[in-house]
């Protein structure tokens, strides 16, 4: 056995070494190589959100906050963010008296429950539209004309009001007629929480800018406003935002 | 001479072709084991710089979400800005402006001969005369055919048709104005 080994010495070693080389690259190359590709790909998802998050920062950095408020508070203006039945009854008095006709009665429908906005269920109806209704009758008195420019114009008013229904009744001893009509005035709760820090926020498309620039030429009626905004951050933000 | 090999087991079996297979093997294991060597640093230098640049990346992140998060309420304007205006944009493609109606009813008939007028949820129009004389009635249905004609209303009906003893006519009409 000795002579054995020793007439293979040289062959014995140079077979070990080529095994060790083999375990190398099976178990130490082969993995390593593995772990360094996923790293890569790795890395590159982190140098897309790296992007993504100087983008979002350069987005918010480049918009002027009081400019933002502006155009939230025309939006909520058209859309609050509860049923603000104050404001309904306002601008309905205030387009009455801008046509020259009188409000009768006015009554809405269905108050709903006394919960936060966002508490309630939805009917099929505000499924169907995406926003919550606060639906109303109202009866409005005056002349023909009156009425014409009533019906005419509640659609290019804000807050945003739509007639459902309407019956007009024509009594032939007198000039004034009365008009039923079943209206929805609009609603939504504000969205209760913000997106992680690396959702996109993507700026305004044309689309929406038409849509604004739409709501910002709608008549508004009444200052009255519910919507309250959060003040602007004074704290200093925390250092990591992922700590607890 | 003395031979100076002090060695005193002789290698056997040391043939050529075992002498050369024994040098190709020696030869072969060396290099693998350069080229392990070298594949294994390159391996790790690589894995050291990647790693390297992940957390860079890590606190490059960390830094520039901060930031973003000093920017929340800006953040937080746009997206209710963005949710109301899609929100308006619905609520106002829901209204309908029945402004167009009244140049209408005005073409059918004069503002004294109706004496109700009903609009339900589908858009159809449900309107009630008291017309004065027969004369009037066929005025009315002509200006109904010719509205109908030219696209203006639809699905024009008369729903009811009756003569008092006074003469007057009470008139049931409903259509669908195209607004």
């Amino acid at each position: 056995m000795k002579k054995l080994l020793q007439t293979y010495e040289h062959l014995i070693i140079s077979g070990v070494i080529l095994i060790i080389c083999v375990a190398g690259f099976v178990f130490g190359i082969i993995p390593s190589a593995l772990k360094i590709a996923d790293e890569l790909g790795q890395l590159s998802t982190l140098t897309q959100e790296r992007d993504g998050l100087k983008q979002k920062l350069s987005y918010l950095q480049s918009l002027d906050e009081s400019t933002l408020r502006d155009q939230l508070l025309t939006a909520l203006s058209a859309v609050p963010a509860d049923k603000s039945i104050p404001t309904v009854f306002n601008t309905v008095e205030s387009l009455a008296a801008q046509s020259g006709v009188s409000v009768d009665k006015m009554q809405v429908s269905a108050g709903g429950y006394i919960a936060t906005a966002s508490a309630t269920k939805q009917t099929p109806v505000e499924r169907q539209l995406g926003t919550r209704l606060v639906p109303f009758t109202v009866t409005i008195v005056g002349t023909f004309t009156g009425i014409e420019q009533f019906i005419s114009e509640a659609p290019t008013i804000r807050r945003i009001l739509r007639i459902r229904t309407f019956a007009i009744s024509f009594p032939k001893t007198t000039n004034t007629i009365s008009v039923v009509l079943n209206m929805d005035a609009f609603y939504e709760p504000f969205p209760t929480t913000l997106g992680v820090a690396a959702e996109a926020v993507t700026p305004l498309t044309d689309a929406e800018q038409v849509t604004l620039e739409k709501i910002a030429n709608l008549t508004l009626l009444t200052d009255q406003t519910s919507a309250i905004l959060p003040s602007p951050v004074t704290e200093k933000a925390k250092d990591n935002p992922f700590a607890p | 001479m003395e031979s100076a090999n002090i060695n005193l087991l002789k290698k056997t079996g040391g043939s050529a072709g075992f002498k050369d297979l024994e040098a190709r093997l020696r030869l072969i294991s060396l290099w693998s084991l350069g080229i392990l060597f070298g594949i294994g640093i390159t391996v790790g230098i690589s894995y050291f710089v990647i790693a390297s640049r992940a957390q860079a990346l890590n606190n490059e992140k960390v830094d520039l979400a901060v930031q973003i998060q000093a920017q929340s309420v800006k953040e937080g304007i746009i997206i209710s800005l963005k949710q109301r205006i899609v929100l308006a944009g619905k609520a106002l493609s829901s209204t309908t402006n029945w402004a167009k109606l009244f140049p209408l009813l005005t073409a059918i008939a004069p503002a004294e001969a109706y004496d109700s007028l009903t609009v339900d949820g589908t858009g159809h129009v449900a309107v009630q005369f008291k017309l004065g004389s027969v004369d009037a009635v066929v005025t009315l249905v002509k200006n109904v055919i010719d509205l109908s004609d030219n696209g203006s209303l639809r699905l024009s009906q008369l729903t009811s048709f009756s003569m008092l003893a006074d003469g007057t006519v009470q008139l049931g009409l409903t259509f669908v104005p195209m607004l």
